[in-house]
């Protein structure tokens, strides 16, 4: 009877208290893990527990015989304790305890050392997030398009150059553009990149591929009509074991390098081209001063003051080269002061107004009787506005009209320059700020650099965080309009700036938390 | 007297030549640009042409190719007087317009009054 009941409870109760903790510990480690970890957490836990049967079983068997003892004992009909011959039963009691109790402080030990580890891991995985967090900013950052695949062909991570160049997020049906929108939604790359087929190719067969072909490049028009030609880098992402962990692919535009040593070159060629013409007059009127052509000390007095005005003319325009060079590479400071931009605005006036009067150009201010506060370094503003006024007189005839207006709008501060000069043709406006450019059909009628507006638009958005439009008409004149943040002391900080745009990292996988 | 017609969009370029060229005994005309060039030119045909190429309304191509139209105008020697000097390939210029001579600015008066009396054959001294 004894051995029945004693039995049962070593058989039932003995591993249900004791495999309960067990169990526990291994389902709460793999809970707490995450399920990154719960495989092995599980394992674990699996490991933890198949030992404690173990030892049960063990234990289990030396019970079996302790009681088969009792019950060899008992049939006498006596319920007293007898010796049995391996040292008696009680004297054993004791020390199966203790063994229990060794198992029980083994299992303590065990989960303390789970715990122990968990905390380490969770550590670990801390430090790991970081890292993604740090390297995926890194990525965002790049100027270089990436976006990175997992190993069934989902979109996972893009950085900001991907998104602008292809369509991820943008332009696709509503869908998959919602779709994306939630981090860590899972999107075929094929779906999103449909009006790439040629892309979606590339990246298939990279994933396809044997380990040691994974990498692959192909050229390829991105929009696809378009004629900007990219390399496309894709490479196969693999762990030791040559699993297919997924895809990251690189965009390099081929253009615009070739793009680039092109605008230099006729950068450097507008230069040459516009400082020889004065040099040629300097130097034709120095040699005839030479060779005795200019007795007379009238004609004399003359040639020379021609010769001045052609080396501040060169000067001018060496001037405006360094100038934007020195602006653009940031070398030269900026000194905002708070002022009223009709102040900026009259001084360039004073400047031009002889000019626009040479040509019997009719130049008028209407300036607003508002104080226009405005936040701006008034010698680069002064810039750009007399670049506006100035190419106003340039490219509108004698005996034209040229209209300043000033006034301020819901938050910013409005300047416009008006003429009714020869125009610009529709399909040039859009190219009218780009270093170098010059309006084909208005090459001829001044002679320029193709540097003016690009320095206004510098000054005006990137310097001052305002905008600049230009409407225009051929032959009925042109309207060129500054917007500049109204207010004193704005702190438009491109630091800032900066910080925002690092922050929005594009990552669909988060941090496992 | 012997004329020639200088063409040029700046205007210091023709005062120097025109102020080199009357030294030298030559009868000078001058125009800011191609078509009033041509006009000048067909309303009293010059013995040489001095012409820039870049210039507004007409420029100094065109106007080689207008004054081979003309029958009073298409024997006169051009000269072209350009900033342009690497960009382009002088002997194709010189075939394909039927330009006599090319000089690229900055330029030697000098130089260019030889070339205008080497165009015209003969020396004219000056007084």
């Amino acid at each position: 009877m004894l051995s029945g009941k004693l039995g049962a409870a070593i058989d039932r109760r003995i591993p249900l208290v004791v495999l309960t903790p067990v169990a526990v510990a291994g389902a709460l480690t793999g809970a707490l893990l995450g399920p990154l970890w719960a495989v092995s957490a599980v394992a674990y836990g699996a490991v933890l527990a198949g030992t404690g049967l173990w030892l049960l079983r063990v234990q289990d068997r030396r019970f079996a015989t302790l009681l088969d003892g009792y019950a060899e004992a008992e049939p006498a009909g006596g319920c007293g304790v007898r010796s049995v011959s391996d040292g008696g039963a009680m004297a054993l009691l004791p020390e199966t305890a203790a063994r229990v109790n060794a198992i029980f402080e083994s299992f303590r030990r065990q989960w303390e050392q789970a715990v122990s580890q968990k905390t380490e891991v969770e550590l670990l995985l801390n430090v790991r997030n970081k890292h993604v967090r740090r390297l995926e900013t890194v990525i965002d950052l790049l100027s270089v398009p990436v976006i990175v695949l997992d190993g069934t062909g989902h979109l996972m991570f893009w950085n900001g150059a991907a998104e602008k160049l292809l369509p991820v997020g943008e332009g696709q049906d509503a869908d998959v553009a919602g779709l994306l929108r939630f981090a860590g939604a899972q999107t075929d790359a094929a779906m999103v990149f449909s009006t790439l087929p040629e892309l979606v190719r590339l990246l298939a067969e990279t994933r396809m591929r044997e380990c040691a072909e994974r990498r692959r490049s192909v050229e390829m028009a991105i929009p696809p009509d378009s004629d900007t030609l990219y390399r496309v880098d894709a490479a196969a992402v693999v762990d030791r074991d040559g699993e297919l962990l997924g895809v990251v692919a690189t965009f390099h535009d081929l253009d615009s390098v070739r793009r680039e040593r092109a605008q230099h070159a006729e950068f450097v060629s507008s230069v040459a081209h516009e400082l020889k013409t004065p040099m040629a007059g300097i130097k034709a009127f120095v040699e005839m001063l030479i060779d005795g052509d200019c007795e007379d000390p009238e004609e004399q007095r003359e040639v020379l003051q021609l010769i001045d005005a052609q080396v501040d003319r060169l000067t001018r325009m060496v001037n405006s080269v360094l100038n934007l060079a020195r602006i653009e590479s940031g070398v030269i400071e900026i000194k905002r002061a708070d002022v009223d931009l009709n102040d900026v605005v009259r001084k360039t006036l004073e400047i031009v107004e002889p000019v626009a009067a040479e040509k019997q150009q009719t130049l008028i201010a209407e300036l607003s009787h508002l104080y226009l506060p405005v936040h701006v370094d008034p010698d680069l503003m002064g810039q750009a506005v007399l670049n506006l006024v100035s190419n106003a007189v340039k490219y509108t005839p004698e005996g034209g009209e040229i209209r300043l207006r000033t006034r301020p709008d819901e938050s910013t501060v409005v300047l416009e320059v008006a003429d009714n000069g020869i125009g610009i043709p529709q399909e040039s406006l859009p190219l009218v700020f780009d270093r170098f450019y010059r309006v084909p059909q208005n090459e001829r009628a001044a002679s320029g650099t193709g540097l003016g507006l690009a320095l206004v638009r510098y000054i005006v958005e990137d310097v001052h965080q305002g905008e600049i439009d230009v409407r225009s008409r051929v032959g009925e004149g042109t309207c060129f309009t500054v917007q500049l943040p109204l207010g004193h002391r704005r702190n438009g900080s491109r630091h800032r700036d900066a910080g925002v745009h690092a922050a929005s990292g594009r990552a669909l996988v988060h941090e496992t938390r | 007297m012997r004329t020639v017609l200088v063409c040029d969009d700046e205007l210091y370029i023709t005062r120097a030549v025109a102020m080199k060229l009357r030294k030298a005994g030559y009868d000078v005309l001058t125009a800011a640009d191609g078509q009033a060039g041509l006009e000048l030119a067909l309303a009293s045909p010059p013995d040489v042409v001095i012409t820039d190429y870049q210039m507004p309304r007409m420029d100094g191509l065109e106007l080689c190719v207008a004054l081979k139209k003309h029958e009073q105008t298409r024997d006169i020697p051009v000269v072209l007087l350009t900033a342009k000097g690497y960009e382009v390939d002088e002997q194709d210029l010189k075939e394909r317009f039927a330009i006599q001579a090319m000089i690229v600015k900055p330029f030697s008066p000098r130089e260019l009054l030889k070339t205008v009396h080497r165009l015209i054959g003969e020396t004219v001294v000056a007084d």
